[in-house]
């Protein structure tokens, strides 16, 4: 991957005014990270780009190197290979333009327990090099954009962790830096100041570019353009949340209740145009049993039209009783359970269809079930 | 650079004045040298008289200096007490940062780690110079009343002493702030000066087998630097020893600063 250079920031004349770059700039570009703690491998060969204002979600469980990327790309500490870039700057060569152009909350929100949010909020304008005059303003917006208004003369030390936490991404965004890495930002808070900030930073995707990480699914396909999910250090898959999802949904079973003789309905079903494979899933009573019904995919790989109304129609006929056909959306959920719980990485970061057709995104076990002859048939 | 400095240096300037350990322990200070000053002040008007009365338990010429007798025995005393207060004020400055999370938004932040550490360390010796601006105030008050008798400390003399205090205080300083940056808690950071100060300060004390290594021991003793100020003898020897202490132990601190960015 080749980095377009932005026009390079001058140290002397802050906050910085970066010509508006192409749509396609990569504001966030991580190339083959790797990182190595003693025999621990904590990520290996993460590659992925964040163009200008996407907000890219990095979703993963507790543990899969989340943190470990975000503090590398961030510029706390080296890669053991690789390399990062902020808005074209190396963060390790170039370490001073780069950490301009970028705002970062920790995993711990920064906390000066000592200070009022004013004060702590002009000391970190003061570090960011903001111009004197321009300072006051800088706070003042910051405060407002954060919701900390109520708040601003109070010792940090004394607010609740919803208001610590908002401190934290109001420091990340003071200066308006084009680029914002925010680690777990809604860790700890209630579900409405959740709310709250994922309005916040869904508000602030479009000016900035923003990376954010989270074990929390419905934050992700809430907010974000554009999801990773890692595990055990290894992207195992990316996309837009929607691309994702429909991805699994494509091989997703139809839920099938019928009232009948179960093999005899079992045995019709799989006479239907477009039907693969039926399970049966469990009886209900000696007359009842809900069904998985599997389609079949053509030639290209993608599943045909849908069976149900043909299925409806030949239940119907056959005269048995129909109590449900339905498919169950597939949630980001299924996607990360899937994608943790495959062994062997699929996606390579790139996000492009071939690599979404790998082990990554085949059938997801719905958050009911899992079958074992579901399982033979990934690998 | 400047700029960055002096962010920090206010800053961390604001915490010491802020916080309640600064004054508990100036307070703990100043009433145990007050009251030792007491004594010696006591003892030295007393001596005198006697040496002025004369006869069987004195003469003319065994009066007491009040150089001697007094400044001498309280700057040695604030010299040794500094010890104890450098582990107290340095504990916090960098391990505080470290556990609280702020040290990662320090240095993502785009400021160097020699700001930092100069910031910290140059807000610490500020507050060395306010100790021992409120020192002076027993060389003041013994000119004060002593003034009419005849009997006032040499200006020469308490200048050197305070500039000696300054120094063993910026000295022990830096080893404090070397600590605080190399620890993540506090109580380790305050542990390890502690420990490591005592045994910076006493290795003369130790008796050692030949004459040779007695000297190169008592050259490094943090100590035995002090003395000569403390007596009114200022030599570039002493002077440079502290610099290259100092500097030595601020050079490590941000050293360490900058071991999270190293390869491993």
């Amino acid at each position: 991957m080749n980095v377009k250079p932005l026009v390079s920031v001058n140290p002397a004349d802050a906050p910085v005014e970066i010509a508006p770059a192409p749509e396609s700039t990569p504001m966030i570009e991580a190339v083959a990270l790797t990182k190595v703690f003693g025999d621990l491998t904590a990520i290996e060969d993460v590659s992925f780009t964040v163009g200008k204002g996407e907000l890219l979600g990095f979703l993963g469980p507790n543990g899969a190197g989340k943190s470990t990327t975000m503090r590398i790309l961030s510029g706390f500490t080296p890669a053991s290979s690789g390399r990062a870039v902020i808005a074209g700057h190396d963060i390790q060569s170039d370490s001073f333009a780069a950490r301009r152009a970028l705002g970062y909350l920790p995993e711990s929100a920064p906390v000066d327990l000592a200070s009022t949010v004013t004060r702590f909020l002009s000391f970190i304008a003061e570090i960011k090099r903001l111009a004197s005059s321009e300072r006051a303003t800088a706070v003042d917006r910051a405060i407002e954009e954060c919701g900390l208004g109520e708040v601003r003369g109070r010792l940090i030390g004394n607010l609740s962790k919803g208001f610590r936490q908002r401190v934290g991404l109001a420091q990340a965004i003071l200066g308006d830096p084009e680029v914002l890495i925010l680690d777990e930002p809604t860790v700890g808070l209630d579900p409405r100041q959740i709310t709250e900030i994922r309005r916040l930073i869904k508000d602030m995707a479009g000016r900035r570019t923003v990376l954010l990480s989270t074990h929390i699914l419905p934050e992700v396909q809430l907010t974000c353009t554009k999801v990773i999910v890692i595990n055990r250090g290894r992207i195992v898959a990316s996309g837009t949340p929607d691309s994702l999802v429909s991805r699994i949904d494509d091989r997703h079973p139809i839920i099938a209740t019928v009232e009948a003789e179960p093999a005899r309905a079992q045995q019709l079903l799989e006479c239907v145009e477009g039907v693969g494979r039926v399970e049966l899933d469990r009886r209900l009573g000696v007359r009842r049993a809900t069904f998985h019904v599997f389609c079949v995919p053509d030639a290209s790989g993608r599943a045909p039209a849908d069976p149900r109304p043909a299925m409806a129609r030949a239940i119907v006929e056959a005269g048995m009783g129909l109590v449900e056909l339905s498919q169950p959306g597939v949630t980001l959920e299924d996607v990360f359970m899937h994608a943790i719980a495959d062994p062997s990485p699929g996606g390579d970061g790139s996000g492009d269809d071939e690599a979404a057709q790998e082990a990554n995104v085949t059938v997801a076990s719905s958050e009911e079930d899992s079958r074992p002859a579901e399982e033979s048939q990934d690998s | 650079m400047i700029q960055g400095v002096w962010s920090i240096y206010k800053r961390e300037l604001r915490f010491f004045f802020q916080s309640a350990s600064t004054y508990v322990v100036l307070g703990l200070l100043f009433l145990i040298c007050g009251t030792i000053f007491h004594q010696v002040t006591f003892e030295f008007v007393n001596d005198s008289a006697m040496a002025q009365a004369g006869g069987p338990f004195g003469t003319a010429d065994k009066a007491p200096n009040i150089n001697v007798a007094v400044i001498e025995q309280i700057f040695r005393l604030i010299s040794a007490m500094i010890l104890f207060i450098v582990p107290i004020l340095t504990m916090r400055l960098i391990a505080s940062e470290r556990s609280g999370g702020m040290f990662e938004v320090l240095v993502t932040c785009p400021i160097d780690d020699w700001s930092i550490i100069l910031g910290k360390y140059l807000a610490l010796v500020t507050v060395g110079c306010v100790i021992v601006a409120l020192c002076s105030i027993y060389p003041i008050g013994l000119w004060v009343v002593g003034r009419d008798q005849g009997a006032v400390p040499d200006l020469g003399i308490v200048l050197s002493a305070c500039a000696g205090l300054l120094l063993i205080f910026a000295a022990y300083g830096a080893f404090g702030l070397m600590a605080s940056a190399a620890t993540q808690s506090q109580v380790t950071a305050a542990i390890v000066t502690l420990v490591g100060l005592m045994m910076w300060a006493a290795i003369s004390e130790f008796h050692m087998p030949n004459a040779a290594i007695q000297r190169v021991t008592d050259e490094l003793s943090a100590a035995h630097h002090t003395e000569n100020f403390i007596t009114g003898f200022v030599s570039l020897r002493d002077l440079s020893f502290y610099f290259i202490a100092s500097f030595a132990c601020l050079f490590v601190s941000a050293r360490v600063l900058e071991a999270r960015r190293w390869k491993v």
